[in-house]
């Protein structure tokens, strides 16, 4: 796919060639792959590795714990190729990056850090966070899940539930209640290893979209999880889950970014190649308005990311500018990827063409890391405060 | 004894760029972004699995091009190559011939034991420079290897010819240019993308390599093959189809008599 963006932002030599790198690994060794992951409903071990070695698990972390030590903007430009491609997998990537790594990373005591970073920056083993709950989705912290504190560590009852990499994750971030005193400040942040006695992995869901990346639940029955597995100060990891959710929300913005492109990418060259009425479709002004809208959406998008990204390099945390980000890319996105079906006509509905399945993927970046109602939510709430 | 290996790299067009005449005269893709030849990728991730392996102790490119080619450049030592010599023709328009001449000067100032390069580039699918260069050092050049094995001094490459396998092996210094089989070329890890910008790439001028002897031959003109023309449809059953092609072959087009 040799299609070059037409506007892009303005991006440095490392932002390009790391693109570069990126996109001819996904097009390819994953692109021939696509349907057979989706059939797979995971991403192969295999797979993580080849991500870990090219050092795309943890673009932001410093080199001695495994990391690129690279910036969250040139973090963002690898999930959006990722997801051009494959939106599945990109969403198995940024999650890493984001979520389970991020969360040691920004919150880990220095023996943490080098403990569990390393391995899953290089991907020989794979992590999750679990956050969300059955009663617990966007009240995250709602949370029910338990962590009573014992002799030589914590005991953790519950469940968490649409976790990413639940049914093979070798390592968990996991939050859980330690007073029963509502709000942010009863939570705290625990790093569960596959093994520890009475922790397993629970139902697979079965999804619409994103079938690349396995999605299910975590089981917790009286696990027992040792004292220095606490993560952050204890109480505070309410806090800390919403720091972390602010880098997860750039990836979602990002991928939905890729996401779109891709939709367009394939757009481009059906419209290219199919006739009708004796020239190619993309001779029709009816076609041409879609593609000028889908680029047009997605060059916006991405001038938001990039903003998000640079936000978050520059403060430590995006806000506003990430909840504003995800909420107009992935609205954008689930757009542009009904238009690229609206562009295949009848061969779009058929699973010949990839387009259906990034219209499947794409409802999910409504919704994951905070629905665009709780952006509009924090975005409003943000402007209110500042004006009162 | 441990390596030093010298690859030759050059900067082609990628295999699916569209090609078409330029204002220059000359053939080109000015929307296709330019790789490392094939070819040459095979010589270098051989080269640097050899490193690996403890059986060569550093990694040269050695091109001979423009600084337009220094991205390119970059992208082999971002693999794992430790150093790069550019002999920047500038403007000059010098053959294949000049280019083995310069190629074999540098190689003469330059420590080498092994030189790694593609069988031919994918450009102009030549393949001249190997055996030139080889000629002008006076070493052994052991072509089109699917395999390369390095025992101390002693180089064993397997070829692959008309339905058998050849064995072939020399002393160090050798040329060997690489088949496509010999391997599959790593990407590039985000860390070794930046690692590589710090890598030396040193810049040699034409002249000093390069006797002032005129070419001996001249490209006089590029020009595209002719265009394919549409595909033809014939319809009906396999019966009535395969008479009508008939008389497409033997009366309309001329192809059988």
């Amino acid at each position: 796919m040799s299609i070059e963006q037409a506007p892009a932002p303005e991006q440095s030599v490392d932002e390009r060639q790391l693109r570069e790198m990126v996109r001819d690994f996904m097009e390819g060794e994953v692109a021939p792959q696509i349907r057979e992951l989706e059939e797979l409903k995971r991403l192969p071990a295999e797979l993580f590795r080849q991500f870990g070695e090219l050092g795309l698990l943890g673009v932001t972390i410093p080199e001695q714990y495994g990391g690129s030590a690279m910036s969250h903007r040139e973090l963002a430009w690898v999930v959006e190729e990722i997801a051009r491609v494959c939106p599945g997998v990109a969403l198995s990537v940024g999650a890493t990056n984001s979520l389970p790594i991020g969360h040691i990373y920004k919150f880990g005591t220095e023996e943490q850090r080098m403990k569990y970073l390393p391995a899953l920056c290089s991907g020989e083993k794979v992590g999750s966070w679990g956050l969300t709950e059955p009663n617990a989705g966007c009240d995250s912290f709602a949370t029910e899940t338990k962590a009573e504190k014992v002799n030589g560590g914590w005991l953790l009852n519950g469940r968490k539930s649409l976790i990413t990499h639940a049914s093979f994750c070798d390592t968990a971030v996991v939050m859980a209640k330690t007073t029963p005193e509502g709000g942010h400040n009863g939570v705290s942040a625990f790093i569960v290893e596959r093994g520890m006695t009475g922790f397993e992995s629970g139902k697979t869901e079965d999804k619409l979209g994103m079938c690349a990346s396995d999605t299910g639940d975590l089981v917790f029955k009286d696990c027992l999880v040792p004292e220095e597995n606490l993560l952050g100060e204890v109480h505070q990891g309410g806090k800390g889950a919403l720091a972390v959710l602010d880098g997860g929300r750039i990836g979602i913005a990002s991928l939905s970014v890729g996401l779109a492109q891709g939709a367009l990418d394939h757009s481009l060259r059906y419209a290219h190649d199919r006739k009708q009425f004796g020239k190619p479709i993309a001779q029709f002004q009816a076609i041409q308005f879609k593609l000028a809208d889908m680029q047009t959406h997605i060059h916006a998008a991405r001038l938001m990311v990039m903003n998000a990204a640079d936000v978050k390099e520059k403060e430590g945390r995006a806000g506003v500018s990430a909840a504003m980000a995800k909420l107009f890319a992935s609205e954008i996105c689930v757009k542009a990827a009904e238009e690229a079906i609206q562009i295949h006509g009848g061969y779009g509905y058929t699973k010949d063409f990839l387009v259906e399945k990034f219209w499947r993927d794409s409802k999910l970046l409504t919704i994951g890391e905070g629905t665009s109602e709780v952006q509009r939510l924090i975005i409003a709430k943000q402007i209110l405060n500042d004006t009162r | 004894m441990s390596l030093k290996i010298v690859c030759l790299l050059k900067q082609t067009l990628p295999t699916e760029a569209k090609i078409s005449i330029l204002d220059t005269g000359k053939p080109g893709d000015a929307r296709s972004k330019p790789i490392i030849n094939p070819y040459d990728e095979f010589g270098i991730e051989e080269a640097v699995k050899l490193k690996e392996a403890g059986k060569a102790s550093e990694v040269t490119l050695l091109s001979v091009g423009t600084d337009k080619w220094l991205e390119t450049i970059r992208r082999g030592l971002a693999m794992g190559a430790d150093q790069a010599v550019l002999i920047d023709v500038g403007s000059e328009e010098i053959d294949q011939s000049q280019v083995a001449e310069a190629l074999a000067n540098q190689l003469q100032k330059m420590e080498y034991d092994l030189v790694l390069c593609g069988k031919l580039a994918v450009d102009t699918g030549l393949g001249e420079v190997p055996g030139r260069v080889a000629a002008r050092l006076g070493i052994p050049l052991l072509h089109v290897a699917a395999k390369v094995d390095v025992e101390g001094n002693k180089v064993t490459v397997e070829r692959v010819a008309d339905g058998n396998i050849v064995h072939v092996e020399a002393e160090c210094p050798v040329i060997v240019s690489a088949d496509k089989s010999l391997n599959k070329p790593r990407f590039a890890s985000l860390p070794n993308i930046m690692k590589a910008k710090k890598k030396p790439i040193d810049t040699v001028a034409l002249a000093d390599v390069l006797s002032g002897a005129a070419q001996t031959r001249r490209t006089v003109k590029y020009e595209l093959p002719p265009e394919r023309g549409p595909v033809r449809m014939l319809e009906g059953e396999n019966d009535a189809a395969a008479r009508k092609l008939v008389d497409v072959l033997v009366n309309e087009e001329k192809i059988v008599h």
